[in-house]
């Protein structure tokens, strides 16, 4: 099951996800994951464009940015991270990973 | 921006190869999808679901790839089995200076392959066997039935 990010506004059902395509897409309009700490707002901006691609691409940037100021922006940069992880982690098996070696974050 | 993302969609999203500092994290994400492309072309996944549908798709065509892997290999087996016991059953004919080589025929059936083809055959024999306990049980009444009235 996709990974998405389900919200309405103005009772208009809007789906939040990442394809493939749309994260070589997203990678295209300038966001580089490795950039995240250094421009956490350009980063924010970015993948909240990039993950309206898969599902809402006839919208305008000016709509998506309309959009993006009217939702609550806490938590919402690591979730767009999480949607857009998945397509490249789907791609790796969960039995190797299930014997892989694990580890933990203080 | 605006013509950006518009240009973006109505060419879904292809990768065009970039430039300055962002060239190489483009480069290595489409390297990854595209090294991993043919491996998921020869599950039957199409481009388009590989790279437009539900990115979860593929965790569903690995399981079924490894399904059908598995089906093949068994199905050889099986193969494998029934020309071995073809030969065991002619081998009488193979032995040299047999003058009367008595050689099986070849199996009836198949191989059952499900517990239900065991149990339907446990099934017939049950109710033979029922039919002849009936049988016998009618025969002994009339039997009774005889020496009751003598």
């Amino acid at each position: 099951m996709e990974k998405t990010l389900n919200f309405t506004i103005d009772g208009k059902a809007y789906t939040l996800a990442y394809t493939r395509n749309t994260v070589i897409a997203t990678e295209n309009m300038g966001f580089s994951i490795s950039e995240i700490a250094n421009k956490p707002i350009k980063s924010l901006t970015t993948l909240w464009r990039g993950a309206f691609l898969a599902h809402h691409s006839s919208l305008t940037v000016a709509e998506v940015d309309e959009i993006f100021d009217k939702v609550d922006k806490v938590g919402l940069l690591d979730a767009l991270i999480e949607l857009y992880k998945a397509p490249v982690e789907s791609l790796f098996d969960e039995e190797n990973s299930k014997n892989a070696i694990k580890w933990t974050m203080n | 921006m605006d013509d950006e993302l518009t240009a973006i969609s109505s060419s879904n999203g292809m990768c065009v190869e970039g430039e300055g500092s962002n060239t190489q994290t483009l480069d290595s994400c489409r390297k990854l999808f595209d090294k991993a492309l043919p491996d998921y072309l020869v599950m039957g996944m199409t481009y388009d679901e590989f790279f437009n549908k539900d990115h979860t798709l593929v965790i569903a065509y690995r399981k079924a790839y490894e399904l059908k892997r598995k089906k093949e290999n068994e199905d050889m087996w099986l193969q494998g089995a029934y020309v071995y016991e073809a030969i065991a059953r002619i081998a009488p004919l193979l032995i040299p200076f047999n003058k009367h080589p008595k050689p099986e025929p070849y199996l009836d059936k198949p191989y059952p392959m499900f517990g239900k083809e065991t149990s339907d055959e446990n099934a017939e024999s049950q109710a033979v066997t029922d039919r002849g306990f009936a049988y016998m049980q009618a025969q002994m009444m009339k039997v009774n039935k005889k020496f009751n009235k003598e």
